[in-house]
C-alpha cells in the first residue's frame, strides 16, 4: 500500500516488473526519472539495473 | 452574511466569493467518512443547495470515522443520506439540503448531477467513481474524486476537457479482492478527514472560479507524513477523452446482481472475464471474519451475512434480499 520505491536490481521490463510484483490487475501508475506513465502504455520500455521506480497505488475507500 | 464573517476575511473569498457560494449547488455522492465531512465543511461554508445520497445505514463502526453520526442514529437504524441532512440542517437551517436514501447507478446518476454546479465524491469503489466520470463528462461538470484506506489516501480535481479523467487512471476494472478496501486493511480517521478537507476545499475553489486549482493527483500517507503531487496526464487512448464514449453510463455495469427467488441471497455476476486469487483474498478477509478456502471456492462470514466466492469473481451473498445491499457487501469485501 501506499507510495513504493523500488530499485531495480537487474535489466527487465515494465511488464516483467508488474508480473512480478503482481500488479497487473491493479490500477497504478509509474514514476521514473521523475516522469509519470500508465505502464500498460510503456509494457515494453526497459528498466535498467540501478534505476528506481516508484509504484502509485490507486485507491478506492471512503 | 456575519455567520461567515472569518471566511469572508480570507484573500481570494470576499464579499463576491461568499455571494458565489451562497448561490451554488452541490452533489455529494456517498455518506461515509468521507462524504460526511464533505458535507458538514460545505454547508459550514455555505453553499446554498446540497444534495446528498447514500444507499446505507449507519452502523456502529461507522462511527469512529463518519463524523455526522451518533449511537442513536446507529440505534434507529438510520439511512445515512436522512441522518445526515437532519445534522446539517440543525447546523446551518440557511442551506436547502436535499437527503436520497438511494443506490447510484446508470439509470439515476444523470437525474442526479443535473442541476448541480460540481460533483463531490464521498463513494468507497471504483465502479461508482467511473460511473461519476462519464456522467460528469457528458454534462461537463467537475468532480473531485477522493479516496482512503489505512494511512493512505489521494484527491484530484477532474475538470471535463481540461485535466486527465478517472477513466484515464483507471483504464479498466481490477479483479474483484485485487485492491485493498477500509474493510480489509482499516483506515484512520485522521486520512479520510484530511482527504474529504482537501476535496471541499477545493471544491469551494472551483465554486470560486479560483485560476489556482490542484490539476494534480494529490496523495498523502500519514504513516509517513508524505504529501506528493502526481502530474497525471491524459491516456492517449482514454475512451472517453479521445472518443468520447460513455462506457459506463451507457452499458450494464460491470457488476450484475440478481435476487435468488424464495431465497435470503443475492448472486453477483461479473461482467467479464476474471480470475481472483481466492487464497490471497482468504488471507485479507480472516481477519475480519471467518474465512474458508475449499480449493474451488472461499466462504466468508462476517456478521450475519455469508460471501461465496468463486475464482470467477461470481458471488452469492447469503443472509440479504436487496440487491443494493447485496452490492454493497460485494464492495466493502472483495473490493470493486
Amino acid at each position: 500500500m501506499g507510495i513504493e520505491k523500488i530499485e531495480i536490481k537487474e535489466d527487465k521490463t515494465i511488464k516483467e516488473l508488474i508480473d512480478e510484483l503482481n500488479l497487473s490487475s491493479v490500477p497504478i501508475l509509474l514514476e521514473l526519472d521523475g516522469e509519470i506513465f500508465y505502464p500498460d502504455e510503456n509494457y515494453g520500455k526497459i528498466l535498467k539495473a540501478g534505476d528506481i521506480v516508484v509504484v502509485i497505488r490507486i485507491v478506492a475507500g471512503g | 452574511m456575519d455567520r461567515y464573517s472569518r471566511q469572508v476575511l480570507v484573500a481570494g473569498i470576499g464579499k463576491s466569493g461568499q455571494e458565489k457560494l451562497l448561490k451554488s449547488r452541490v452533489l455529494v455522492i456517498g455518506c461515509g467518512a468521507l462524504g460526511t465531512v464533505i458535507a458538514n465543511n460545505l454547508v459550514r461554508a455555505g453553499i446554498g443547495y446540497m444534495r446528498i445520497v447514500d444507499r446505507d445505514y449507519v452502523e456502529l463502526d461507522n462511527l469512529q470515522r463518519q463524523m455526522l453520526f451518533d449511537e442513536e442514529d446507529v440505534e434507529k437504524g438510520m439511512p445515512k443520506a436522512l441522518a445526515a441532512a437532519d445534522k446539517l440542517r440543525r447546523i446551518n437551517s440557511s442551506v436547502e439540503i436535499e437527503a436520497e436514501v438511494k443506490d447510484v447507478n446508470r439509470k439515476n446518476i444523470e437525474e442526479l448531477i443535473k442541476d448541480v454546479d460540481i460533483v463531490v465524491d464521498g463513494t468507497d469503489n471504483l465502479e461508482t467513481r467511473l460511473l461519476i466520470n462519464d456522467a460528469c463528462f457528458k454534462h461537463n461538470i467537475p468532480w473531485i474524486y477522493g479516496a482512503a484506506v489505512s494511512s493512505y489516501g489521494m484527491t484530484m480535481n477532474i475538470i471535463p476537457g481540461v485535466t486527465a479523467c478517472f477513466r484515464c487512471i483507471v483504464s479498466s476494472m481490477p479483479a474483484p479482492g485485487s485492491i485493498d478496501t477500509c474493510d480489509t486493511v482499516g483506515v484512520l480517521n485522521a486520512t479520510t478527514s484530511l482527504i474529504a478537507s482537501l476535496q471541499s476545499n477545493e471544491a469551494i475553489k472551483v465554486l470560486l472560479g479560483d485560476k489556482d486549482l490542484n490539476r494534480e493527483l494529490l496523495v498523502i500517507d500519514l504513516a509517513n507524513n508524505s504529501f506528493d503531487k502526481i502530474a497525471v496526464k491524459k491516456r492517449d487512448d482514454c475512451p472517453l477523452c479521445r472518443d468520447g464514449v460513455f462506457e459506463y453510463l451507457d452499458k450494464k455495469g460491470p457488476i450484475e446482481s440478481i435476487k435468488l427467488c424464495g431465497r435470503e441471497m443475492v448472486q453477483i455476476t461479473p461482467q467479464r472475464e476474471m480470475e481472483i486469487s481466492l487464497e490471497d483474498l482468504k488471507g485479507k478477509l480472516e481477519r475480519i471474519g471467518d474465512a474458508s478456502y475449499l480449493g474451488f471456492l472461499l466462504k466468508f462470514r462476517v456478521d450475519q451475512y455469508e460471501l461465496i466466492i468463486y475464482p470467477d469473481g461470481r458471488a452469492f451473498v447469503k443472509g440479504v434480499s436487496d440487491t443494493e445491499m447485496a452490492r454493497s457487501l460485494y464492495a466493502k469485501y472483495i473490493g470493486v
